[in-house]
């Protein structure tokens, strides 16, 4: 169990506001106290438990967290104040299998100021994460474990529902609901000794009831790897896609959807004990509706490294270096920025760490 | 009004013609004269002045950051080339409309004036300090209200975003801080060729909604001229009003090339009122586990949080060079029971606490021979453990010298 309870005088203007920039003071506002509280409680039922012959760890919590609404902390100067939060929530770990779950209602207007409204947030989460144990084959040593072909693999996978309410009308805040949301995020990496791969994709849907701003919906697919192929080439290609869209925007807006595509690879090439050898190549593409986005960018880097001397404790290192890279971006709404830049540099770089 | 300002130079020029001969001047020629040359009452070539959004919803004890774009439009005919607004004005949304607060900030641009009606855009985001908000709900007002005045010949045309109070979770989304390091913690690194590095950002904002933003990568073959910031990854993010910080990591930083690279988190919506902090590190030659940190190593088992059981082995790859393998436990701060869940998007340990609890010695461990790369923990070792903890682990190899020149990546480990 844990506790903390904290009291605030802040004093927000400080010596005053001169709002006219006249040189006088004009407003200087008293200091403000608030007061916040944090509890926590956690039951871990049993230790050293097995099911299965594999271990079993189980934790249950309560949390409640009230911040007044003028509390202001010196330690978190940008800190949120004005929460009420209830929280509850379960951790499960069991041969490679992780779950989370947890449910929170948050209010505010901790204070009841007349002038504010009042909302109340309910947040309901739940992630799960599985890395498998395998059964690994050994090499002919006799020690060192075979990986399958698909290697180490790792899954993830997560829910988060929000609903917002207004409880309290007051302001431009109407009684009812004020925002709905929800997120799910799935993920899949396989790691092997010297490389990975790994995919994600998320989807995600708000909807403003409010009309304060418009409802959107993303969906994100990502794809990135690392590829060490024998002890010279490293290769490191990655893509990824995002779609936003805007619907019922507020008024005298436009809704705007946005594609994002940015793609690319590296590749890294060690000649020789002393020269290596590397280029990239970045591709970003942004389109959208209603004149929203129309931009591409292409960057392309290459270098060539010759370790002419290499340090040691009693002799400073010689690096020789050609370096070049060239950015190239057109955007279809503005011409600003159109000009391709490149720049290509000779190095000399000096290391030394000596010894005595 | 539109009308009216529909008087081009043509016209004015049919006028005068007309006067040269004015004893025989037709009226309408006159009438046109008379119409150019009075004062034109309604003489501001700009003629409207619209703000995206309309609104914003801004909080009483946070500093709240509006992003505006000031959509103004100027009529042909009588007008210069600049659109300008000196300064905007946030006023209480109460009687006179006292003025909170002022924005000194000027906004101009320049078109040659044409025979149609030109668009202007003006962007900017300004910071709604705390006190603002509260010395307005101080005066009983239940909102601002944010004002510009544009101009291209006087008089102006002022546009307007109302800005009702409410807390910070009814709040529009906003960012007011954005803090990066690098996965250890630092915001600066000194690294070895093909090392592992993450950046990490943490995002400290107000309300929720989709976060939007970019990784960006300057290269040693920019960054020794005029740094040029490719794309590295995007991010696309829910954030939820519950909390008010969240942590993003970033893709691996490229380690290949020796030279300085600079790394940074361009957010795009919310667009923030302050620009990208930029973190660097620097990659470079020279003696893993000396001058430069170790080589990387790579493990197999146990898999990442796994759980401590009577027959786990750790295993890991041989590695050229090493003349022992050492495997070190690590107590964590913050054990399991009480890091709370992260709602959505976090580690289960933060990357400030691995820098932590690898600072300190190892509770305890295992030390083996160069030709051994798969060990379980002793019961002596085992001893040292505490049930229910969360402990970090990694293999490290010795060399001639005793010196680690090579290391595992920390990895989570549970005792039941």
């Amino acid at each position: 169990m844990r506790g903390e309870i904290a009291q605030t005088h802040f004093d927000f203007d400080g010596d005053g506001r001169d709002t006219d920039l006249d040189g006088v003071i004009d407003s200087n506002l008293p200091e403000e106290s608030g007061r916040a509280h944090a509890a926590l409680v956690v039951y871990t039922p049993w230790h050293d438990k097995q099911v299965g012959g594999k271990p079993l760890a189980l934790n249950l919590g309560m949390e409640n967290r009230q911040i007044g609404t003028y509390f202001r902390s010196p330690a978190n100067p940008v800190g949120v104040a004005d929460r009420d939060l209830w929280r509850a929530f379960t951790n499960l770990n069991w041969s490679g299998l992780d779950l989370q779950l947890s449910s929170a209602r948050e209010t505010d207007n901790v204070d009841d100021v007349p002038l504010l409204p009042q909302t109340e947030t309910r947040q309901h989460y739940i992630a799960a994460s599985y890395t498998p144990t395998l059964e690994l084959k050994l090499a002919a040593d006799g020690q060192t474990p075979l990986l399958p072909w698909f290697g180490q693999p790792s899954f993830s996978a997560s829910r988060l529902n929000m609903q917002q309410d207004v409880t309290k009308p007051a302001s431009v805040l109407a009684e009812g609901t004020l925002r709905e949301a929800s997120t799910t995020t799935l993920g899949a990496s396989f790691m092997y000794t010297s490389w990975y791969w790994a995919v994600n994709q998320s989807i995600s849907d708000t909807e403003e009831r409010a009309a304060f701003a418009p409802d959107t919906h993303a969906y994100v697919t990502q794809l990135s790897a690392s590829f060490r192929i024998g002890s010279k080439l490293t290769l490191t290609p990655t893509l990824q896609r995002s779609d936003v869209e805007e619907r019922d925007p507020p008024v005298e807006s436009t809704d705007r959807d946005v594609r994002t595509t940015t793609a690319g690879a590296a590749v890294d090439y060690l000649l020789s004990e002393t020269v290596t050898t590397g280029a990239s190549y970045m591709y970003n593409r942004q389109h959208g509706g209603s004149e929203s986005a129309d931009a591409t960018t292409n960057d392309v880097s290459a270098r060539i490294s010759w370790a002419a001397f290499p340090p040691s404790e009693t002799r400073p290192g010689i690096t020789l270096s050609l370096e070049g890279s060239y950015h190239e971006q057109t955007d279809g709404l503005t011409t600003f920025g159109d000009d391709p830049a490149y720049q290509v540099f000779m190095k000399a770089a000096i290391g030394w760490s000596p010894r005595f | 009004m539109a009308s009216s300002l529909a008087i081009t130079s043509s016209s004015l020029c049919a006028a005068l013609r007309g006067l040269r001969g004015w004893r025989a001047a037709s009226p309408s020629a006159l009438a046109a004269l008379v119409v150019s040359l009075a004062p034109n009452l309604s003489s501001a070539t700009v003629s409207s002045v619209l703000p995206t959004p309309t609104m914003r919803v801004v909080a009483p004890t946070q500093a709240t950051t509006v992003s505006v774009v000031w959509n103004v439009m100027r009529l042909p005919g009588n007008c210069g080339d600049t659109v300008s607004s000196s300064q905007g004005l946030v006023r209480a949304n109460i009687g006179n409309l006292p003025i909170l607060m002022t924005v000194p900030r000027a906004l101009t641009q320049s078109q040659l004036c044409g025979n149609a009606p030109t668009p202007f855009t003006f962007s900017e985001s300004v910071i709604i300090p705390a006190d603002v908000v509260l010395r307005a709900q101080r005066l009983g007002a239940s909102g601002l209200v944010f004002q510009r005045a544009f101009a291209d010949i006087p008089p102006a045309v002022t546009g307007e975003v109302s800005l009702p109070i409410s807390s910070a979770a009814a709040a529009g989304f906003g960012v007011t801080r954005e803090a990066l390091q690098f996965d250890n913690g630092a915001a600066l690194r000194v690294l070895g060729r093909h090392e592992d590095l993450r950046a990490l950002a943490e995002i400290a904002y107000s309300g929720g909604g989709l976060l939007q933003a970019m990784w960006e990568l300057a290269e040693p073959a920019s960054t020794s001229g005029e740094p040029i910031f490719r794309p590295l990854a995007q991010v696309r993010e829910f954030v939820a009003p519950i909390g008010d910080k969240k942590v993003l990591k970033s893709p691996p930083l490229p380690t290949d090339a020796i030279g300085l690279y600079l790394v940074r988190l361009r957010i795009t919506d919310p667009a923030p009122a302050f620009d990208a902090p930029v973190i660097r590190y620097f990659v470079g030659d020279g003696r893993p586990g000396r001058e430069l940190p170790p080589r990387p190593l790579g493990v197999y088992e146990p898999p990442p949080s796994a759980t401590l059981a009577p027959d786990t082995d750790f295993t890991w790859e041989p590695i050229t060079g090493a003349k022992a393998y050492q495997v070190q436990i690590y107590r964590v701060a913050s054990d399991g029971s009480t890091a709370l869940p992260d709602l959505g998007y976090g580690e289960t340990i933060n990357r400030r606490e691995i820098a932590r609890a690898l600072s300190r010695p190892p509770v305890t461990g295992m030390l083996v021979t160069a030709q051994q790369t798969r060990t379980p923990l002793s019961a002596a070792a085992r001893a040292h453990l505490v049930p229910g903890q969360i402990y970090l682990w990694r293999v490290q190899a010795l060399g001639d010298d005793g010196v680690a020149f090579a290391e595992s990546q920390p990895r989570e480990l549970r005792t039941p």
